[in-house]
Protein backbone atom coordinates (compact mmCIF):
# COMPACT_ATOMS: atom_id res chain seq x y z
CA UNK A 1 0.00 0.00 0.00
CA UNK A 2 1.17 3.88 -0.83
CA UNK A 3 1.92 4.81 2.46
CA UNK A 4 1.88 8.64 1.88
CA UNK A 5 -1.64 8.85 0.53
CA UNK A 6 -4.42 9.08 3.37
CA UNK A 7 -7.04 6.81 3.60
CA UNK A 8 -10.84 8.04 3.75
CA UNK A 9 -10.69 7.77 6.95
CA UNK A 10 -7.18 9.22 8.07
CA UNK A 11 -8.65 11.98 6.08
CA UNK A 12 -11.91 12.20 8.23
CA UNK A 13 -10.08 11.74 11.66
CA UNK A 14 -7.19 14.51 10.38
CA UNK A 15 -9.96 17.24 9.56
CA UNK A 16 -8.14 19.63 12.21
CA UNK A 17 -11.39 21.84 12.04
CA UNK A 18 -13.87 19.27 12.67
CA UNK A 19 -12.36 17.81 15.68
CA UNK A 20 -11.90 21.46 17.29
CA UNK A 21 -15.56 22.06 16.56
CA UNK A 22 -16.82 19.69 18.28
CA UNK A 23 -14.71 19.93 21.50
CA UNK A 24 -16.13 23.86 21.25
CA UNK A 25 -19.57 22.53 20.85
CA UNK A 26 -18.89 20.53 23.86
CA UNK A 27 -17.65 22.90 26.17
CA UNK A 28 -19.95 25.20 25.13
CA UNK A 29 -23.36 23.37 25.53
CA UNK A 30 -22.21 21.73 28.59
CA UNK A 31 -21.29 24.57 30.64
CA UNK A 32 -24.79 25.64 29.43
CA UNK A 33 -26.40 22.28 30.80
CA UNK A 34 -24.73 22.00 33.90
CA UNK A 35 -25.26 25.37 35.18
CA UNK A 36 -28.70 26.53 33.48
CA UNK A 37 -30.30 21.90 34.49
CA UNK A 38 -29.42 23.20 37.85
CA UNK A 39 -30.70 26.28 38.43
CA UNK A 40 -33.45 26.97 35.95
CA UNK A 41 -36.75 25.94 36.69
CA UNK A 42 -39.02 22.95 36.61
CA UNK A 43 -42.06 21.45 36.98
CA UNK A 44 -43.22 20.71 40.62
CA UNK A 45 -44.01 16.66 39.95
CA UNK A 46 -44.74 14.80 43.04
CA UNK A 47 -42.15 12.17 44.05
CA UNK A 48 -40.32 13.36 41.18
CA UNK A 49 -39.34 17.20 42.89
CA UNK A 50 -36.02 18.68 41.68
CA UNK A 51 -34.52 14.67 40.74
CA UNK A 52 -36.68 15.12 37.48
CA UNK A 53 -33.20 17.23 36.61
CA UNK A 54 -31.67 13.89 36.04
CA UNK A 55 -33.40 13.73 32.97
CA UNK A 56 -30.43 16.19 31.62
CA UNK A 57 -27.87 13.81 32.61
CA UNK A 58 -29.22 10.13 32.44
CA UNK A 59 -31.13 9.94 29.44
CA UNK A 60 -28.34 11.78 27.06
CA UNK A 61 -26.19 8.85 28.04
CA UNK A 62 -28.47 6.95 26.42
CA UNK A 63 -28.31 8.74 23.42
CA UNK A 64 -25.27 9.11 23.17
CA UNK A 65 -25.09 4.96 23.78
CA UNK A 66 -27.17 4.38 20.52
CA UNK A 67 -25.24 7.59 18.50
CA UNK A 68 -21.90 6.45 19.50
CA UNK A 69 -22.93 2.43 18.54
CA UNK A 70 -24.11 3.63 15.28
CA UNK A 71 -21.12 5.22 14.28
CA UNK A 72 -19.30 2.63 15.64
CA UNK A 73 -21.58 -0.03 13.45
CA UNK A 74 -21.13 2.10 10.12
CA UNK A 75 -17.01 2.32 10.62
CA UNK A 76 -17.51 -1.91 10.84
CA UNK A 77 -19.75 -1.74 8.15
CA UNK A 78 -16.92 0.54 6.04
CA UNK A 79 -13.91 -1.79 7.13
CA UNK A 80 -15.70 -4.90 5.73
CA UNK A 81 -16.52 -2.82 2.40
CA UNK A 82 -13.17 -1.04 2.22
CA UNK A 83 -10.74 -2.74 4.18
CA UNK A 84 -9.15 0.09 5.62
CA UNK A 85 -7.23 -0.48 9.07
CA UNK A 86 -8.20 2.67 10.39
CA UNK A 87 -11.78 2.43 10.45
CA UNK A 88 -11.39 -0.79 12.51
CA UNK A 89 -9.37 1.14 15.12
CA UNK A 90 -11.76 3.94 14.78
CA UNK A 91 -14.87 1.35 15.12
CA UNK A 92 -13.36 -0.20 18.43
CA UNK A 93 -13.06 3.66 19.74
CA UNK A 94 -16.66 4.07 19.09
CA UNK A 95 -17.40 0.91 20.63
CA UNK A 96 -15.33 1.68 23.70
CA UNK A 97 -16.88 5.35 24.34
CA UNK A 98 -20.25 4.34 23.75
CA UNK A 99 -19.89 1.34 26.23
CA UNK A 100 -18.70 4.73 28.78
CA UNK A 101 -21.87 6.06 28.31
CA UNK A 102 -24.18 2.94 28.65
CA UNK A 103 -21.81 2.33 31.81
CA UNK A 104 -22.84 6.35 32.87
CA UNK A 105 -26.32 6.44 31.93
CA UNK A 106 -26.67 2.74 34.23
CA UNK A 107 -24.74 4.76 37.10
CA UNK A 108 -26.75 7.76 36.47
CA UNK A 109 -30.01 6.33 36.58
CA UNK A 110 -29.23 3.75 39.73
CA UNK A 111 -28.54 7.17 41.86
CA UNK A 112 -31.29 8.37 40.79
CA UNK A 113 -33.73 5.15 41.41
CA UNK A 114 -32.00 4.81 44.84
CA UNK A 115 -33.87 8.31 45.25
CA UNK A 116 -37.09 7.89 43.75
CA UNK A 117 -38.00 4.03 43.68
CA UNK A 118 -36.15 3.22 46.70
CA UNK A 119 -33.43 0.39 45.18
CA UNK A 120 -30.58 0.54 43.18
CA UNK A 121 -32.05 -2.19 41.25
CA UNK A 122 -35.79 -2.43 40.66
CA UNK A 123 -34.98 -5.32 37.89
CA UNK A 124 -37.25 -2.84 35.41
CA UNK A 125 -37.17 -4.15 32.17
CA UNK A 126 -34.92 -1.12 31.25
CA UNK A 127 -32.22 -1.91 33.01
CA UNK A 128 -32.21 -5.83 32.46
CA UNK A 129 -32.23 -4.75 28.49
CA UNK A 130 -29.72 -2.06 29.14
CA UNK A 131 -27.09 -4.66 31.20
CA UNK A 132 -28.22 -7.22 28.25
CA UNK A 133 -26.79 -4.40 26.02
CA UNK A 134 -23.87 -3.76 27.70
CA UNK A 135 -22.57 -7.49 28.28
CA UNK A 136 -22.82 -7.97 24.43
CA UNK A 137 -20.60 -5.01 23.53
CA UNK A 138 -18.39 -6.46 26.80
CA UNK A 139 -18.13 -9.59 24.61
CA UNK A 140 -16.89 -7.62 21.47
CA UNK A 141 -14.03 -6.43 23.72
CA UNK A 142 -13.02 -9.97 24.93
CA UNK A 143 -13.30 -11.19 20.90
CA UNK A 144 -10.94 -8.51 19.95
CA UNK A 145 -8.36 -9.84 22.63
CA UNK A 146 -8.74 -13.31 21.53
CA UNK A 147 -7.94 -12.93 18.38
CA UNK A 148 -3.86 -12.41 18.13
CA UNK A 149 -3.47 -11.74 14.47
CA UNK A 150 -4.34 -8.04 13.37
CA UNK A 151 -6.58 -8.55 9.98
CA UNK A 152 -8.27 -11.40 11.38
CA UNK A 153 -9.06 -9.64 14.62
CA UNK A 154 -10.48 -6.62 12.67
CA UNK A 155 -12.34 -8.51 10.35
CA UNK A 156 -13.78 -10.79 12.77
CA UNK A 157 -14.63 -7.79 15.15
CA UNK A 158 -16.50 -5.96 12.31
CA UNK A 159 -18.90 -8.70 12.00
CA UNK A 160 -19.51 -9.06 15.15
CA UNK A 161 -20.04 -5.80 15.49
CA UNK A 162 -22.67 -5.46 13.10
CA UNK A 163 -24.52 -8.16 14.86
CA UNK A 164 -24.14 -6.40 18.13
CA UNK A 165 -25.56 -3.09 16.86
CA UNK A 166 -28.49 -4.81 15.56
CA UNK A 167 -28.85 -6.60 18.44
CA UNK A 168 -29.35 -3.57 20.59
CA UNK A 169 -32.79 -2.75 18.40
CA UNK A 170 -34.88 -5.51 19.95
CA UNK A 171 -32.96 -5.07 23.81
CA UNK A 172 -33.27 -1.46 23.52
CA UNK A 173 -36.41 -0.53 21.20
CA UNK A 174 -38.82 -3.21 21.14
CA UNK A 175 -38.63 -5.38 24.58
CA UNK A 176 -39.24 -2.09 26.26
CA UNK A 177 -42.03 -1.20 24.87
CA UNK A 178 -44.40 -4.22 25.04
CA UNK A 179 -43.28 -5.08 28.14
CA UNK A 180 -46.42 -5.09 30.70
CA UNK A 181 -45.13 -2.70 33.41
CA UNK A 182 -41.56 -0.66 33.43
CA UNK A 183 -41.22 1.82 36.57
CA UNK A 184 -39.63 3.79 33.22
CA UNK A 185 -41.86 6.38 31.73
CA UNK A 186 -44.33 4.98 28.92
CA UNK A 187 -44.57 1.95 30.37
CA UNK A 188 -47.21 2.19 33.30
CA UNK A 189 -49.69 -0.18 33.07
CA UNK A 190 -50.43 -2.52 30.37
CA UNK A 191 -50.56 -1.43 26.61
CA UNK A 192 -48.75 1.11 26.93
CA UNK A 193 -46.83 0.90 23.61
CA UNK A 194 -44.97 3.78 22.25
CA UNK A 195 -41.54 5.34 22.81
CA UNK A 196 -40.73 4.86 26.21
CA UNK A 197 -38.58 8.27 26.92
CA UNK A 198 -40.94 10.72 25.60
CA UNK A 199 -44.88 10.48 25.28
CA UNK A 200 -45.26 10.85 29.32
CA UNK A 201 -42.19 12.23 30.47
CA UNK A 202 -43.12 15.32 31.91
CA UNK A 203 -41.13 17.31 29.71
CA UNK A 204 -42.08 21.19 29.41
CA UNK A 205 -40.86 24.15 27.19
CA UNK A 206 -38.51 25.14 29.99
CA UNK A 207 -37.03 21.87 30.12
CA UNK A 208 -36.65 21.54 26.64
CA UNK A 209 -34.08 24.49 26.38
CA UNK A 210 -31.84 22.71 28.36
CA UNK A 211 -32.11 18.68 27.10
CA UNK A 212 -31.89 19.15 23.50
CA UNK A 213 -28.46 20.95 24.27
CA UNK A 214 -27.47 18.71 26.62
CA UNK A 215 -27.65 15.55 24.27
CA UNK A 216 -25.88 17.74 22.08
CA UNK A 217 -23.13 18.32 24.30
CA UNK A 218 -22.75 15.09 25.03
CA UNK A 219 -22.55 13.72 22.03
CA UNK A 220 -19.94 15.86 20.64
CA UNK A 221 -18.04 15.16 23.94
CA UNK A 222 -18.72 11.29 22.88
CA UNK A 223 -16.64 12.33 19.43
CA UNK A 224 -14.14 14.36 21.36
CA UNK A 225 -13.15 11.30 23.59
CA UNK A 226 -13.63 8.96 20.57
CA UNK A 227 -11.25 10.81 18.32
CA UNK A 228 -9.18 10.95 21.67
CA UNK A 229 -9.10 7.38 22.23
CA UNK A 230 -8.38 6.99 18.76
CA UNK A 231 -5.33 8.95 18.27
CA UNK A 232 -3.84 7.43 21.58
CA UNK A 233 -3.62 4.08 19.81
CA UNK A 234 -2.30 5.54 16.60
CA UNK A 235 0.55 6.46 18.69
CA UNK A 236 1.50 3.37 20.88
CA UNK A 237 1.12 1.73 17.39
CA UNK A 238 3.82 4.16 15.66
CA UNK A 239 6.02 3.52 18.88
CA UNK A 240 5.28 0.10 18.59
CA UNK A 241 6.15 -0.22 15.30
CA UNK A 242 9.63 2.10 15.62
CA UNK B 1 -26.74 -24.16 -4.16
CA UNK B 2 -29.47 -26.75 -3.12
CA UNK B 3 -27.29 -29.64 -4.28
CA UNK B 4 -24.30 -28.23 -2.43
CA UNK B 5 -26.63 -27.99 0.90
CA UNK B 6 -27.98 -31.48 0.92
CA UNK B 7 -23.84 -32.60 0.12
CA UNK B 8 -23.14 -31.03 3.02
CA UNK B 9 -26.12 -31.85 5.60
CA UNK B 10 -24.92 -35.40 4.50
CA UNK B 11 -21.40 -34.92 5.28
CA UNK B 12 -22.66 -33.65 8.50
CA UNK B 13 -25.24 -36.09 9.14
CA UNK B 14 -22.30 -39.07 7.94
CA UNK B 15 -19.31 -37.12 10.52
CA UNK B 16 -22.75 -36.99 13.38
CA UNK B 17 -23.34 -40.80 12.87
CA UNK B 18 -19.56 -42.51 12.63
CA UNK B 19 -18.61 -40.81 15.76
CA UNK B 20 -21.38 -41.20 18.52
CA UNK B 21 -19.69 -39.62 21.18
CA UNK B 22 -21.37 -36.39 20.11
CA UNK B 23 -24.82 -37.25 20.04
CA UNK B 24 -24.84 -39.61 22.89
CA UNK B 25 -22.89 -37.05 25.10
CA UNK B 26 -25.74 -35.04 24.54
CA UNK B 27 -27.68 -37.17 25.01
CA UNK B 28 -26.44 -38.20 28.25
CA UNK B 29 -25.69 -34.90 29.19
CA UNK B 30 -29.79 -33.86 29.05
CA UNK B 31 -30.28 -36.91 31.01
CA UNK B 32 -28.04 -36.30 33.82
CA UNK B 33 -29.00 -32.40 34.18
CA UNK B 34 -32.21 -33.16 34.22
CA UNK B 35 -31.99 -35.82 36.79
CA UNK B 36 -29.89 -33.61 38.91
CA UNK B 37 -32.69 -30.49 38.26
CA UNK B 38 -34.81 -33.62 39.73
CA UNK B 39 -32.71 -33.87 42.77
CA UNK B 40 -32.37 -30.56 43.81
CA UNK B 41 -35.76 -29.26 43.12
CA UNK B 42 -37.53 -32.37 44.00
CA UNK B 43 -41.06 -30.64 42.89
CA UNK B 44 -41.59 -27.03 41.74
CA UNK B 45 -43.98 -23.89 40.84
CA UNK B 46 -44.73 -23.90 36.93
CA UNK B 47 -42.90 -20.78 36.37
CA UNK B 48 -39.82 -22.19 37.87
CA UNK B 49 -40.12 -25.13 35.67
CA UNK B 50 -40.54 -23.19 32.56
CA UNK B 51 -37.50 -21.13 33.51
CA UNK B 52 -35.52 -23.90 34.41
CA UNK B 53 -36.68 -26.03 30.99
CA UNK B 54 -35.52 -22.63 29.27
CA UNK B 55 -32.16 -23.16 30.59
CA UNK B 56 -31.36 -26.12 30.19
CA UNK B 57 -32.33 -26.07 26.70
CA UNK B 58 -30.18 -23.05 26.01
CA UNK B 59 -27.21 -25.25 27.36
CA UNK B 60 -27.86 -28.06 26.09
CA UNK B 61 -28.10 -26.03 22.30
CA UNK B 62 -24.78 -24.14 23.07
CA UNK B 63 -23.27 -27.36 23.72
CA UNK B 64 -24.26 -29.27 20.69
CA UNK B 65 -23.78 -25.99 18.27
CA UNK B 66 -20.30 -24.98 19.44
CA UNK B 67 -18.42 -27.61 18.47
CA UNK B 68 -19.82 -27.18 14.96
CA UNK B 69 -16.94 -24.50 13.60
CA UNK B 70 -14.89 -24.84 16.36
CA UNK B 71 -14.78 -28.63 16.19
CA UNK B 72 -13.86 -28.17 12.41
CA UNK B 73 -10.07 -28.79 12.06
CA UNK B 74 -8.22 -26.36 9.20
CA UNK B 75 -7.38 -28.97 6.95
CA UNK B 76 -11.24 -29.61 7.21
CA UNK B 77 -12.06 -26.06 6.68
CA UNK B 78 -9.63 -25.95 3.68
CA UNK B 79 -11.30 -28.70 2.52
CA UNK B 80 -14.55 -27.43 2.89
CA UNK B 81 -13.25 -23.98 1.05
CA UNK B 82 -11.96 -25.57 -2.29
CA UNK B 83 -15.49 -27.53 -2.45
CA UNK B 84 -18.46 -25.33 -1.36
CA UNK B 85 -19.29 -21.75 -1.43
CA UNK B 86 -19.89 -19.98 2.13
CA UNK B 87 -22.99 -19.13 2.11
CA UNK B 88 -24.57 -22.93 1.02
CA UNK B 89 -22.30 -24.08 4.15
CA UNK B 90 -24.06 -21.71 6.33
CA UNK B 91 -27.59 -22.51 5.34
CA UNK B 92 -26.37 -26.35 5.81
CA UNK B 93 -25.22 -26.06 9.27
CA UNK B 94 -28.17 -23.85 10.02
CA UNK B 95 -30.42 -26.68 8.78
CA UNK B 96 -28.52 -28.92 10.42
CA UNK B 97 -28.33 -26.97 13.82
CA UNK B 98 -32.37 -26.13 13.77
CA UNK B 99 -32.87 -30.11 13.42
CA UNK B 100 -30.60 -31.14 15.92
CA UNK B 101 -31.48 -27.95 18.55
CA UNK B 102 -35.06 -29.46 18.36
CA UNK B 103 -34.19 -32.95 18.44
CA UNK B 104 -32.57 -32.72 21.61
CA UNK B 105 -34.82 -30.24 23.30
CA UNK B 106 -37.67 -32.54 22.48
CA UNK B 107 -35.50 -35.01 24.30
CA UNK B 108 -35.04 -33.41 26.93
CA UNK B 109 -38.41 -31.94 27.26
CA UNK B 110 -39.20 -35.81 27.55
CA UNK B 111 -36.80 -36.63 30.33
CA UNK B 112 -38.16 -33.49 31.95
CA UNK B 113 -42.01 -33.83 32.13
CA UNK B 114 -41.24 -37.47 33.23
CA UNK B 115 -39.32 -36.44 36.37
CA UNK B 116 -40.73 -33.20 36.96
CA UNK B 117 -43.84 -33.58 35.70
CA UNK B 118 -45.77 -31.39 33.35
CA UNK B 119 -48.12 -28.20 34.26
CA UNK B 120 -48.48 -27.13 30.23
CA UNK B 121 -52.07 -26.26 29.47
CA UNK B 122 -52.17 -25.69 25.65
CA UNK B 123 -49.40 -27.80 23.85
CA UNK B 124 -49.70 -26.41 20.72
CA UNK B 125 -49.34 -23.04 21.58
CA UNK B 126 -46.36 -24.17 23.86
CA UNK B 127 -44.52 -26.38 21.40
CA UNK B 128 -44.83 -22.98 18.90
CA UNK B 129 -42.11 -21.38 21.57
CA UNK B 130 -40.03 -23.96 21.54
CA UNK B 131 -40.42 -24.23 17.45
CA UNK B 132 -39.41 -20.34 17.73
CA UNK B 133 -37.04 -19.98 20.00
CA UNK B 134 -34.93 -23.34 18.89
CA UNK B 135 -35.12 -22.04 15.41
CA UNK B 136 -33.75 -18.59 17.01
CA UNK B 137 -31.06 -20.19 18.72
CA UNK B 138 -29.79 -22.71 15.71
CA UNK B 139 -29.93 -19.45 14.01
CA UNK B 140 -27.64 -17.23 16.05
CA UNK B 141 -25.30 -19.93 17.26
CA UNK B 142 -24.63 -21.24 14.18
CA UNK B 143 -23.32 -17.90 13.28
CA UNK B 144 -21.48 -17.13 16.47
CA UNK B 145 -20.08 -20.28 16.26
CA UNK B 146 -18.29 -19.44 13.07
CA UNK B 147 -17.63 -16.27 14.82
CA UNK B 148 -15.60 -17.61 17.66
CA UNK B 149 -13.70 -20.22 15.57
CA UNK B 150 -11.86 -17.51 14.69
CA UNK B 151 -11.04 -17.08 17.97
CA UNK B 152 -8.15 -18.70 19.87
CA UNK B 153 -10.12 -20.46 22.63
CA UNK B 154 -13.18 -21.03 20.79
CA UNK B 155 -15.50 -22.72 23.25
CA UNK B 156 -14.97 -19.89 26.25
CA UNK B 157 -15.54 -16.98 23.70
CA UNK B 158 -18.48 -18.42 22.61
CA UNK B 159 -20.11 -18.59 25.76
CA UNK B 160 -19.51 -15.25 26.10
CA UNK B 161 -20.55 -14.30 22.76
CA UNK B 162 -23.65 -16.02 22.76
CA UNK B 163 -25.58 -15.40 25.60
CA UNK B 164 -26.40 -11.95 25.48
CA UNK B 165 -27.26 -12.19 22.17
CA UNK B 166 -29.04 -14.57 22.60
CA UNK B 167 -31.66 -13.18 25.61
CA UNK B 168 -33.70 -11.41 23.31
CA UNK B 169 -34.69 -14.62 21.60
CA UNK B 170 -34.83 -16.34 25.15
CA UNK B 171 -37.10 -13.78 26.39
CA UNK B 172 -39.63 -13.88 23.79
CA UNK B 173 -39.61 -17.87 23.78
CA UNK B 174 -40.53 -18.13 27.17
CA UNK B 175 -43.10 -15.73 27.09
CA UNK B 176 -44.46 -17.83 24.25
CA UNK B 177 -44.38 -20.84 25.69
CA UNK B 178 -45.58 -19.43 29.13
CA UNK B 179 -48.97 -18.38 27.34
CA UNK B 180 -48.97 -22.17 25.84
CA UNK B 181 -48.34 -23.23 29.43
CA UNK B 182 -51.05 -20.95 31.14
CA UNK B 183 -53.94 -22.15 28.43
CA UNK B 184 -54.05 -18.85 27.10
CA UNK B 185 -56.00 -18.49 23.57
CA UNK B 186 -53.19 -18.21 20.34
CA UNK B 187 -54.09 -14.44 19.80
CA UNK B 188 -52.43 -12.93 22.84
CA UNK B 189 -49.30 -14.58 21.70
CA UNK B 190 -49.32 -13.04 17.95
CA UNK B 191 -47.51 -10.06 19.23
CA UNK B 192 -44.50 -11.89 20.42
CA UNK B 193 -44.71 -14.40 17.65
CA UNK B 194 -44.11 -11.75 14.98
CA UNK B 195 -41.10 -10.11 17.08
CA UNK B 196 -39.64 -13.77 17.14
CA UNK B 197 -40.18 -14.08 13.25
CA UNK B 198 -38.41 -10.63 13.22
CA UNK B 199 -35.45 -11.53 15.02
CA UNK B 200 -34.93 -14.78 13.83
CA UNK B 201 -35.24 -13.39 10.01
CA UNK B 202 -32.39 -10.48 10.64
CA UNK B 203 -30.24 -12.77 12.40
CA UNK B 204 -30.76 -15.25 9.44
CA UNK B 205 -30.48 -12.38 6.62
CA UNK B 206 -27.08 -10.51 8.51
CA UNK B 207 -25.43 -14.08 8.97
CA UNK B 208 -26.25 -15.00 5.18
CA UNK B 209 -24.89 -11.01 4.34
CA UNK B 210 -21.66 -11.44 6.89
CA UNK B 211 -20.50 -15.04 6.48
CA UNK B 212 -18.49 -14.65 3.40
CA UNK B 213 -16.23 -12.19 5.49
CA UNK B 214 -15.84 -14.67 7.83
CA UNK B 215 -14.97 -17.66 5.28
CA UNK B 216 -12.54 -16.45 3.46
CA UNK B 217 -8.89 -16.28 5.36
Amino acid sequence: MDMNSKSFVQKVVGAKKMHQAYRWIAVIFLVYAFTWGLIGPVPAKPNLEETIRNLYYHVPMWFGLVLLAFCSFLFSVFYLLKGEHEADQLAESFALTSTVFGVLGFATGMLWAQYTWGNWWAGDVKQICALASILVYGAYFVLRNAIAEQQQRARVAAVYNILAFFSLIPLLFIIPRNAEFSLHPGGQGSGAVGNPAFNKYDLDNRMRLVFWPAIFGWFALGLWMTHQYFRIKALEIKKMLS
Amino acid sequence: MIQEIKQILRKEWTVEWRQKYAIQGVFWYSLTVVFLCYLAFGSVKPMVWLSLFWILSLFTAVNAITKSFVGESKSGMAYFYTMFSGKSVLVAKIIYHWMLSLFLSMILLGFYSLLLGSPVQKYDLFFTGIFLGNTGLAVALTFLSAISHKARSGASVMAVLSFPVLIPTILLAIKISKMGMDGLPWSTAMHEIGQISGIILLTGALSFLLFPYLWRD
